[in-house]
């Protein structure tokens, strides 16, 4: 009776197993594509330049400052003296920071930084 | 005939050789044996301010999305509220926003180009290694310039802010 049993029902068996393996094949493959196409995003969009996470930038991660606490200026009510001088005093105290920093137009990567002048050929 | 081929042919020479020649016309043999020795050190420079300017870059874009969101556009919401002349307000904003997109955008290219720079075999491939680092130069030079001008409309919206004061009625 069992026998006859395992006998009728071992082409089901057998299919089921095949749509498990369609089934999980199927999902890895659709989840690699996904992931491709993620990381493309993630290329192409210019995030992983500026990514700091990344193992390349570890040694000057800490230098980035994170500045999340500052409370943003009310954006109603009165503008009258004090609310101007508020305001300018909030906003010199954060464009301070930025002018005197160090920008783009310092010579790091002009010949002579770099080790590259040439020298005047010999009389 | 004979001719249109010699000027085709001229042609195709000039557009592939021209970065070389030009490079090669740039470098002496005095630097071209200092890229082909120090090469590891060359690179390991040009990393470092790779490094640096990354950190900048994004110092400088979170300060500036700070400013813009949590100082100008409130300010400017406040005055259109209390019915005053945002103008000059709203137009500086629209104008640094403008220049931060480009920022971003022109830092993007220079990545590239200082990466690529970087990733060159400079011992054996001393002209386009001298070539590519020209470019960057110029890319790096015209981010410091927008940057400037960035500066320049910080202290343009500061100056109209001073000029709200005599307009709130009470004296500085």
């Amino acid at each position: 009776m069992i026998d006859r049993l395992r006998e009728r029902a071992a082409p089901y068996i057998a299919t089921s197993r095949q749509r498990f393996i369609v089934l999980i094949t199927g999902v890895l493959s659709l989840s690699m594509v996904m992931v491709a196409i993620a990381f493309n995003l993630y290329r192409l969009s210019g995030v992983e330049q500026v990514d700091m996470s990344l193992p390349r930038y570890q040694n000057v991660r800490q230098q980035v400052v994170h500045d999340d606490q500052t409370p943003a200026f009310a954006s109603s009510g009165s503008v009258n003296d004090s609310v101007v001088k508020d305001f300018i005093a909030q906003y010199d105290a954060r464009t301070n920071k930025i002018t005197p920093v160090q920008d783009f137009s310092n010579n790091a990567l002009s010949d002579e930084s770099l080790g590259l002048a040439a020298t005047p050929p010999a009389q | 005939m004979k001719l249109r081929s010699i000027i085709l042919v001229s042609l195709c020479a000039v557009l592939v050789l021209s970065p070389r020649a030009s490079a090669e016309g740039l470098l002496n043999d005095a630097q071209l044996r200092m890229i082909r020795g120090n090469c590891a050190a060359l690179r390991q420079s040009l990393t470092k301010t790779h490094d640096a300017d990354a950190v900048l870059r994004s110092n400088l874009t979170a300060q500036y999305d700070d400013i813009i969101s949590k100082l100008m556009m409130p300010l400017n919401n406040r005055l259109v509220q209390n019915k005053m002349d945002a103008t000059e307000f709203l137009s500086t904003t629209d104008d640094l926003q403008k220049k931060v997109a480009e920022f971003r955008s022109q830092y993007s290219i220079y990545e590239r180009k200082l990466s690529s720079t970087i990733d060159m075999d400079c011992a054996n491939q001393p002209w386009d290694f001298y070539q590519s680092l020209g470019v960057a130069r110029d890319q790096r030079r015209g981010l410091g310039n927008t940057v400037h001008s960035i500066n320049d409309l910080l202290k343009r919206y500061r100056s109209s802010v001073d000029g709200l004061l005599p307009k709130t009625g009470v004296a500085r």
